[in-house]
């Protein structure tokens, strides 16, 4: 028997080792680097540990970017996001979650004991999944 | 052999298809996926599910049906 689902996910209560490798991955992609401390246009700082998990600056945000985990266990950014279009941000959110997903849904497939390959084809993110006979 | 595709759009929609399953066993695997992804931080809500032509035979051959995402 087989069956097709199409489903929504929502990145809650993170991995954190899991969440610091996607943005260490999209900093890598997009040109970027890590950074242990944002800063805001008056260059007040924004500090890892305290203040966010993880944070990249690169070309688009180069004051910033964090990635916080609420109390809720629901992920923000934090930064000064002044002059930044929107959809730069909407941009970035999208590259979290899709990347995040990934890695989650390969992580998971290989504890069920499938060989997982994945590709970009466009804006999606393929994993093709094989059982280990 | 059991094998699972896996789609995933930009905006979080994913498109899961299990194929190679003996009976119910593809929707047992659908729910240890989704146990694991839940421990891996990830909230899933399922939008729409829908069984394949292998449903309704034991062979390994699978066709898939287009599903529009809400």
């Amino acid at each position: 028997m087989s069956h097709f689902s199409t489903i929504k996910i929502k990145i809650k209560n993170p991995n954190i080792d899991l969440l610091k490798n996607v943005v260490e991955r999209i900093a890598q992609e997009t040109g970027g680097q890590i950074a242990q401390e944002i800063r805001d246009y008056d260059h007040n700082k924004l500090y890892q540990g305290r203040d966010f998990v993880v944070a990249l600056t690169n070309s688009t945000f180069h004051r910033g970017i964090g990635i916080a985990v609420d109390e809720n266990g629901e992920v923000k950014l934090v930064g000064d996001f002044w002059n930044i279009p929107q959809e730069k941000i909407e941009k970035f959110k999208q590259l979290l979650v899709q990347g995040y997903a990934s890695e989650a849904m390969k992580q998971s497939l290989m504890k069920l004991g499938y060989k997982v390959q994945e590709q970009k084809i466009q804006n999606k993110v393929i994993i093709h999944a094989m059982e280990v006979i | 052999m059991r094998e699972i595709k896996i789609e995933i759009d930009e905006n979080g929609k994913v498109k899961i298809l299990y194929s190679g399953f003996a009976g119910g066993a593809c929707f047992e695997e659908a729910k240890k996926l989704y146990t694991l992804l839940k421990a891996q931080g990830l909230d899933v809500t399922i939008e729409a599910t829908q069984v394949t032509p292998e449903f309704y035979s034991t062979a390994s051959a699978t066709k898939v049906k287009e599903v529009n995402g809400g």
